[in-house]
């Protein structure tokens, strides 16, 4: 009893040394900067294809990630430059008349605001499957708000990146045979 | 065998030693914020404009319905630990959350009550983000990393509105701090992440091994601002910037540690983002991470020239002062002379008037 008591009294006096308190402040930051740098590796780490010891291991780093907007993989133009995804629309009003439109548009300014519209049509099927209809129809709800329709068809046409051989060839980057489209639905409102 | 386990413990003992001292000194040397300021105004800026351009398509993109509709959103994230303020806000008062976000940019930008500015401009760019998941690209993770880092360390102690109120309460500039450093350590340590999956990320593709993936993205007519079709004609040059686009990105991690190679590293790191600024319109992009290898300078020096700067400024001001003193007296003298002034007499005058 005396000894723990003792102890104790040990401790304390220990904690109000100011250097054995700037020591246990140093320890406690680098537990967290242990923890902190951890989770900053595991976040791109985990981005697939990746181990399944990698996938358990960022489960544990998850909530903090998530929390603090730090779970990115920073795969930038990785694997590799892709054929970019627009989004095309025709929204037809009540009276008829019809709105045609794509998404990205280079006109777009500030540039900053074209790549927000560009990244909405490159993410499109960045979801689960199971959202792939739900994401058509945000975007479809979007449309006919924005444009005061009762029916709205969306289509993806995707930018096919011409090779070096196509373009010394005589080939433009915006050649109609670059564009390839897909229908992904028509959306119908009663009343609007 | 006994000898054996003496030597690897031994090898242990010393091995924590060593590691315990330069973790140590990594992290813990106090380091002056003058750099820590410079990165915070850049960083403000660069959240304020980021926002404020939110604000010409708001409806689109926050509004009820909005491109990201409330319910995908969530559904997006319904495994997830995001949160947003833009959840709270009702459709008639987006204009004003989004008023008082870009005040808090703004605050935090000048540096006004910093501490708490900086917290609330990382909660609100977080908000944002995760309302907008599928809007976003590499310039938003940038921002919300460089701020939770300024938010850590002291960023407003100098640059600031913060560092003007103490100057003019007269209490003395800010002295090195080990927050300095960590927030500084930390800004570094994340670039190196960043570059190093950037770089290791890209090896998954055929075209960054067969030398044509510069071509790809220039060849990408939604980034294109500058035509570099041209290239299509110099195949060995898209080759030879493929290639120390990768090695680039991969040794960053290393080589910026080394003294000899930091220069080129950060020259490197100027050519390739003013590269993606030029070509392919993404400007804010290569800023942000521009501000992020800025955190390599060396702090001390950055802290000896502005301190250079500042003195060269007292003194053009004490010199102008002065002149303005000797004309001043000069003009009185001449227009009004004093047959009985005294040395005293103009001495009073003078503490009289100004």
């Amino acid at each position: 009893m005396v000894n723990s008591q003792s102890r104790r009294h040990a401790r304390s006096s220990e904690l109000a040394d100011p250097g054995s308190r700037s020591r246990l402040i140093k320890r406690i930051i680098s537990a967290w900067l242990v923890f902190h740098l951890a989770a900053v590796v595991v976040a791109p780490a985990a981005v697939s294809p990746s181990s399944e010891l990698i996938e358990s291991t960022w489960k544990v780093f998850q909530p903090y990630l998530q929390l603090l907007n730090l779970n990115n993989g920073y795969h930038f133009f990785a694997p590799e430059p892709t054929d970019s995804t627009l989004l095309e629309y025709e929204a037809e009003r009540a009276d008829g008349t019809i709105v045609n439109g794509r998404i990205p548009n280079r006109q777009t300014w500030p540039r900053l605001l074209h790549h927000r519209y560009f990244m909405l049509t490159e993410q499109m099927n960045s979801g689960p499957d199971e959202l792939e209809q739900a994401w058509y129809q945000s975007y479809a709800e979007h449309v006919a708000a924005e444009w005061g329709a009762r029916k709205v068809r969306l289509t993806r046409v995707n930018h096919l990146l011409p090779t070096m051989e196509a373009v010394r060839g005589g080939m433009t980057l915006e050649h109609p045979e670059s564009y390839e489209t897909e229908p992904l639905g028509e959306f119908e409102w009663d009343t609007r | 065998m006994g000898h054996a386990l003496i030597s690897v413990a031994d090898w242990i003992k010393r091995a924590a030693r060593t590691t315990g001292a330069w973790w140590e000194r990594f992290w813990f040397t106090p380091v002056e914020p003058a750099l820590l300021g410079l990165m915070r105004l850049a960083t403000g800026a660069m959240l304020l404009y980021t926002h404020a351009v939110w604000g010409l398509r708001l409806k689109s993109f926050f509004g009820p319905t909005s491109w990201l509709s409330p319910d995908l959103v969530r559904a997006i994230q319904a495994d997830s630990y995001s949160y947003s303020f833009w959840w709270l806000v009702p459709e008639n008062g987006i204009w004003i959350a989004h008023s008082i976000a870009l005040s808090i940019f703004f605050l935090f930008m000048i540096g006004f009550a910093t501490r708490v500015t900086s917290v609330l401009a990382l909660a609100a760019a977080i908000s944002y983000a995760n309302r907008v998941p599928a809007a976003l690209f590499g310039l938003d993770q940038i921002n919300i990393m460089l701020t939770l880092y300024l938010a850590i360390g002291p960023s407003g102690a100098t640059f600031s509105v913060d560092r003007w109120i103490k100057t003019r309460r007269g209490r003395p500039a800010p002295s090195p701090s080990i927050s300095a450093n960590l927030a500084l350590r930390l800004v570094q340590f994340h670039m190196c992440v960043i570059y190093f999956f950037a770089g290791i990320s890209k090896l998954q593709g055929p075209s960054w091994w067969s030398g044509e993936a510069m071509w790809l993205a220039f060849a990408n007519r939604e980034y294109q601002t500058l035509d570099m079709t041209w290239l299509a004609w110099h195949p060995w040059l898209v080759n030879l910037m493929t290639l120390i686009t990768l090695c680039w990105e991969i040794s960053f991690c290393v080589l910026i540690w080394k003294p000899l190679f930091r220069p080129i590293m950060l020259i490197g790191a100027v050519a390739l983002h003013a590269g993606i600024g030029v070509c392919l319109g993404m400007w804010t992009f290569a800023l942000i991470m521009l501000v992020g290898c800025a955190s390599f300078l060396p702090a001390g020096v950055i802290h000896a020239w502005v301190l250079h700067l500042r003195d060269r400024r007292l003194a053009r001001k004490a010199t102008l002062l002065t002149g303005e003193a000797i004309g001043k007296l000069a003009r009185e003298t001449a227009g009004h002379p004093r047959p009985h002034a005294s040395a005293g007499h103009v001495g009073h005058h003078h503490s009289s008037t100004g």
